[in-house]
């Protein structure tokens, strides 16, 4: 990652540098002008430095977040696999005959491919330390050939000099890591008593060991990335009862560890060569270059990360190109006499371009500097929070500031800011030279007019043909025909008033935009960049949609505005002042107020989608799990009672119990996948081809349950638990709905549709029941049926007649972490598992809106943007109505009015933006939440957190215009008329 | 144009507090027909001196300046560029501080006010023509005639009818929501004379309001002010370097270098001694 490479971004920013350096070698009269007005004018370069610095800011900020997630996803991923590089597994999961693995161990190509080979017996346990008095209610347990395994190196004892290979480990013998040795604060020599999952058996396995040594959790003793017991692979098999199996085999390919990966795929490739050639046995099997794999998710995760931050910090970025247009347009206004007196005197238009760019290359380069460090600070502050929240749970982000990137990032940076003025400059060159040496405003003539109207007509008509092309894609076709009911307005502009003609091509753009939202799903199609740039894409378009209809209405504005102040009698004259300037610059005062309205907007936005989540924690718990607050999962099947443990006598109010199977489960025919997580993304990660079947209690359907997101037509929430009781409905978990993506479970591409045929394929024959509902919780995977639907599928089966599932509720007067810790400890003969699910909730919540407000806080370094242009433009307004203001003060104003004057001006354009990217925002999500992965979701509108947002906003707006106001108030009304006089 | 001048008595001030002292003077209108004549001094400067420091340089503008203007009167202060014309109405009007020497207008000394007290008799008893007419660019003909009037209370309703019957009287009906880039150089500047007057101000300062005219409209301009002039009876104190100007007044003072260098007596004051 030290590594600078060659970037496109990078490539494209010196092959432009060597070009404005040419220029400025036979140019150097100009290029000092620009470089002079740049160290002139200190204040306000600093000011536009400090505006146009958060595009490179927030780059590099993604750019750090990335860099260190993938640092420590590779990292963790080289301590996880070290040597391993390819592993074979059954496709389900389960166990495999040794002879599989001999012939693959055996097989002259695969000898030549690789460093070493072994297989593993792998599963879980409860382990009970007898002389630390610890326990872990699931431990990893690994079986290893110490003959075998010598390729993969020797394990590093802890507090201990040499090597352990494993040839003094025997039945009872074994090695704990690092990892497990801390949980069961375990010591060498200490007994241990271990409850074994077995995975040939429903009953587990109980087995007695002693530690013979403590190993360090890199090479082999961190294998898995688990605390990890060490058997012997012959012992192991036989506590299990399983002779003869194992559950992986390992391959290194050549090199070290690093080196590995890059020569795992012809590894891989001759191991599913020699697996088809094993028949039936081979055939089961997968080969996975696991390492690889791996460290291209941290590329993946990194890039996902990158670019996710880069497009939600898009608006920023957008407000940041607005406000370089505005600030140039300012800049030539600001020297349009001189400027037109060159042109008059014979200086190209070429010339003037030049100069433009040479002072705006000065302004890019500082501000991608400068923005490009600040980035890196703000991404220290993102990973410190993101630690602070998870390192809790032992998780940790390391600061990682690659110069690659934050090179990468300094030119994107520059890029974008010198397109932008080399695009300013082209326009403004075009000025008329008589109006500029009169300082005359420019002159809309019939000819201008009209080409503007015909580029309008031809963008529109443009537009709206490729929005028939996309016809396929909604949400595409909607924002094209949005954008092209704009474009047209002009051409309309020229035969109708321009008032209706703009504001209604902007309403037609507004409906166009919401109603795609409120028929089908941004989310749609899965993938945070196609959920991203849907919402950005929208969110542009409708803020700027917004904006026009204001700025065609500006006389309306104002009047009513001014109207609105003048219940004051002490502010009428100011109010009448300050509500016509802004709406009298309708460009300037538009960017300006766009800038603002596009960062409002996402902010309110993502506020608003925060309270899907309530922060009532017993709302959470009856929505996830019908108000049980502890979950616990056991290794053994049963059947509780009360007289299970003590605990359960009075401690427990009530409790339920799933039977829980994995089994072949279809709709439509097609088989069903079981997702990675039911939090957020619907479907994903991996899945062995089984889903988890629970068979629930009528205690659990017939009392409270979780709450279900959708329900299937004809039922209400009772009614679907109660098909499920019944035994001819499910509930589907959103981990089964399939779609992947971020966002709502499923999208539009969900693998079942309430209402479906559901196949369970048991050990009997198919059972059939229907689709009932869908419940979002956490703690539930896979599909709910009753028992009595389950034992029909799988008759006789322990684990279908006992549970290994349950949900306990406390009572009123139970402690509740220690009931959790007691249970887990009064059932560990039954390798329970508990989870206080209250806690869990607890942190989850706390998680979730930590990562919220970092991301709104993100978002919100764009409203520095829109306050350094406020500034920028403020201070520019003094300057430019400095006789205005002397005649205002001849006339009577005192300096407190003219000072209030300015003031109100100024909170004027803050709130267009607030009221725009307030009411922008509510629509955008209210259309949302009525699209059908979320209906049924309340809208609520946190009009606490969006109240503070927008009064930092206000504070800061005023801060950074006090200067200028003061400035303005202190004009003496003599020097300023004197000037035109 | 119109013969009927602005109507209604000077607006009530209300709304922010004052700092006019109670009891000051305040020019009535007169009524239709009514010849206004000249009363007590209402404007009077002695040895007024006035320094601009630039860095090292030291201009001196003023250089004991006395003068005194009755109520009701029409002076011309005349002389060549740089002479210092437009500095002495600064310096009179309130706009600028004296270096030294003394200013009263109405018998208040105006060094003795502070800020606020000068911006509110400015707007209660002054008002303003210029050569560019700094008119409001951001406001309408009506919206720049109706400001002093809300500067100094008057409702909304009071401010609008007051100002229409201003344009009325100006001629410039018709134009009320034209913004000044739309008006020619003569309607921006009796819009800008509306305003001047629309608060029946004791005294009219106008720094060469015809200096950006054409001949036919400068003396349009120039009648319009002494009707005002002879209708309400403010004083009007006028700069111009233009003699068919000058001469149109009851008095004219001439300046040089900073210092007044003589006087004469102008057309009006042969026309009233007629």
């Amino acid at each position: 990652m030290a590594e600078i490479a060659l970037t496109p971004a990078l490539l494209v920013l010196l092959v432009v540098l060597a070009v404005l350096a040419a220029f400025a070698a036979r140019r150097r009269v100009l290029f000092r002008i620009a470089a002079r007005n740049f160290v002139r004018h200190k204040s306000t370069s600093a000011l536009v430095v400090a505006g146009l610095l958060i595009g490179s800011a927030i780059l590099s900020a993604a750019a750090v977040l990335g860099d260190s997630v993938a640092f420590t996803i590779v990292r963790g991923t080289y301590e996880q696999f070290d040597l391993v590089d390819v592993e074979i597994r059954d496709g389900n999961g389960l166990v495999f005959n040794e002879s599989v693995s001999d012939a693959l161990l055996g097989s002259t190509a695969l000898r030549g491919l690789s460093d070493a080979a072994a297989p593993l017996l792998t599963t879980f346990g409860t382990v009970d330390d007898q002389d630390s008095g610890q326990a872990e209610p699931f431990m990893a347990v690994q079986g290893f050939d110490p003959a075998l395994d010598r390729g993969f190196g020797p394990f590093d004892p802890l507090d201990r000099a040499g090597d352990l290979w494993g040839d003094e480990l025997n039945a009872t013998l074994v090695y704990l890591n690092l990892r497990a040795a801390d949980a069961l604060d375990a010591s060498e020599g200490d007994r241990l008593n271990l409850l074994l999952l077995n995975p040939g058996s429903p009953q587990p396995a109980f087995v007695t060991a002693r530690v013979a040594a403590i190993v360090e959790d890199s090479g082999k003793g961190g294998y898995g990335a688990a605390a990890t017991v060490f058997f012997r692979l012959d012992a192991l098999q036989e506590h299990l009862s399983l002779p003869g199996t194992v559950s992986v085999v390992r391959f290194s390919a050549p090199g070290d560890r690093e080196e590995g990966p890059r020569s795992s795929g012809p590894l891989a490739e001759s191991a599913s060569s020699v697996l088809a050639g094993l028949g039936p046995a081979g055939a089961r099997l997968t080969v996975r270059e696991a390492k690889a794999d791996s460290l291209d998710q941290a590329v993946e995760a990194s890039e996902g990360i990158r670019i996710f931050l880069t497009i939600m910090g898009s608006f920023s970025i957008i407000a940041g190109v607005v406000l370089i247009i505005n600030l140039f347009t300012m800049l030539a206004e600001e020297r349009k006499v001189e400027l037109g007196m060159g042109r008059a005197m014979g200086m190209r238009r070429s010339t003037l371009v030049q100069l433009f760019v040479f002072e705006g290359l000065t302004y890019a380069v500082a501000a991608a500097a400068a923005g490009t460090l600040t980035g890196v600070a703000i991404g220290a502050v993102l990973i410190g929070v993101l630690n602070s929240l998870f390192g809790t749970v032992g998780a940790s982000l390391p600061l990682v500031i690659s110069p690659g990137s934050m090179i990468d990032a300094f030119a994107v940076g520059v890029l974008l800011t010198l397109a932008t003025i080399c695009f300013a400059a082209y326009r403004l060159s075009r000025f008329n030279i008589i109006t500029a040496v009169r300082d005359l405003p420019e002159p809309v003539t019939e000819r201008a007019s009209r080409r503007f109207a015909i580029a309008g007509a031809a963008i529109g008509v443009l537009l709206v043909l490729l929005a028939v092309a996309s016809r396929e894609d909604p949400s595409i076709m909607s924002l094209l025909l949005a954008v092209a009911a704009i474009a047209l307005s002009v051409p309309v502009s020229l035969r109708a008033p321009p008032r209706f003609a703009y504001s209604g091509g902007a309403l037609v753009a507004l409906a166009f935009v919401l109603w795609n939202l409120g028929s089908q799903s941004v989310a749609e199609g899965g993938g945070i960049e196609s959920f991203a740039a849907g919402f950005i894409g929208a969110g542009v378009v409708i803020v700027f949609a917004a904006v026009l209809i204001v700025i065609a209405n500006s006389d309306l504005v104002s009047s009513g505005l001014a109207r609105g102040m003048a219940a004051s009698r002490s502010l009428r004259p100011a109010a009448k002042v300050s509500a016509a300037y802004p709406l009298y610059r309708r460009f300037r005062t538009g960017s300006t107020v766009a800038m603002f309205g596009l960062v409002l907007f996402t902010i309110v936005v993502l506020s608003i989608f925060t309270g899907i989540f309530s922060s009532d924690i017993d709302v959470q718990l009856r929505d996830q799990s019908g108000g049980y607050d502890i979950l616990g999962t056991s290794l053994t099947p049963v059947t509780l009672t009360r007289a299970s443990s003590p605990s359960m006598g009075d401690r427990v109010a009530s409790f339920v119990q799933f039977g829980s199977m994995s089994a072949p489960v279809l709709a439509n025919g097609t088989p069903l996948r079981q997702g990675g997580g039911s939090f957020g993304p619907g479907g994903g990660g991996a899945s062995r081809g089984l889903v988890t079947v629970l068979g629930a209690d009528p205690g659990f359907t017939s009392g409270e349950t979780p709450t279900l997101s959708e329900v299937a037509d004809g039922f209400d929430a009772a009614s679907a638990w109660a098909a499920v009781e019944d035994g001819t409905g499910t509930v589907v978990t959103s981990s089964v709905l399939g779609g992947g993506g971020f966002g709502p479970p499923g999208g539009g591409n969900r693998a079942l549709h309430l209402g479906d045929r559901v196949q369970i394929n048991g050990t009997t024959g198919p059972v059939y029941v229907t689709a009932v509902g869908v419940t979002q919780s956490f703690f539930l995977q896979g599909i709910i049926v009753s028992r009595d639907a389950l034992l029909s599928a799988f008759p006789g089966n322990p684990r279908a007649v006992n549970s290994t599932f349950f949900f306990f509720r406390s009572a009123v007067s139970a402690d509740l972490p220690e009931l959790t810790h007691d249970l887990e400890r009064e059932l560990r003969p039954i390798g329970m598992n508990t989870m206080n699910l209250r806690e869990t909730l607890e942190f989850a919540l706390s998680a979730f809106n930590t990562i919220f407000l970092l991301f709104q806080s993100f978002l919100a370094l764009g409203l520095v943007v829109g306050i350094a242009g406020l500034a920028i433009i403020t201070t520019r307004n003094v300057v430019e109505r400095k006789r205005e203001i002397g005649v205002l003060r001849a006339l009577g104003f005192r300096r407190s009015l003219v000072l209030k004057s300015q003031l109100i001006e100024v909170l004027l354009v803050v709130s267009l933006g607030v009221v725009i990217g307030l009411v922008v925002g509510i629509a955008f999500a209210a259309q949302l939440f009525a699209s059908s992965e979320l209906a049924g979701v309340e809208l609520t509108i946190p009009w606490d957190r969006l109240g503070i947002i927008f009064l930092i906003t206000y504070a800061a707006v005023l801060l950074a215009s006090i200067l200028p106001v003061l400035r303005a108030a202190r004009i003496r009304p003599s020097e300023a008329l004197r000037m035109m006089e | 144009m119109a013969e009927e001048g602005p109507s209604g008595s000077p607006p009530r001030v209300a709304g922010p507090r004052r700092s006019v002292e109670r009891g000051a003077p305040r020019t009535a209108p007169l009524k239709k027909g009514r010849k206004a004549s000249m009363g007590d001094t209402v404007i009077e400067c002695r040895k007024v001196r006035k320094t601009y420091e630039t860095g090292k340089v030291s201009v001196e503008a003023l250089r004991g300046v006395d003068l005194r203007v009755r109520r009701g009167e029409v002076v011309a202060v005349m002389g060549p560029s740089g002479c210092g014309k437009t500095t002495l109405l600064n310096c009179l009007s309130g706009l600028d501080d004296v270096s030294t020497g003394n200013v009263r207008i109405e018998g208040k000394e105006i060094a003795r006010m502070d800020d606020n007290q000068r911006s509110d008799f400015r707007a209660l008893r002054m008002g303003f023509v210029f050569q560019n007419y700094n008119l409001m660019p951001v406001l309408t003909a009506i919206e720049n005639i109706e400001l002093p009037l809300l500067l100094t209370g008057a409702s909304r309703a009071e401010a609008r009818k007051r100002a229409h019957e201003s344009l009325k009287v100006m001629g410039l009906e018709g134009r009320e929501t034209h913004r000044p880039a739309e008006l020619s150089g003569g309607e921006q500047q009796r819009v800008a004379i509306a305003r001047s007057i629309v608060n029946s101000p004791a005294i009219l300062w106008a720094d060469e309001p015809t200096g950006n005219l054409d001949t036919q409209t400068a003396l349009k301009v120039i009648d319009l002010l002494l009707q005002v002039n002879a209708r309400t009876g403010q004083t009007v104190v006028m700069v111009t370097h233009d003699p068919n100007v000058g001469k149109r007044s009851h008095r004219i003072v001439r300046m040089d270098s900073g210092l007044m260098v003589s006087e004469e007596a102008g057309e009006l004051a042969a026309a009233r001694a007629a």
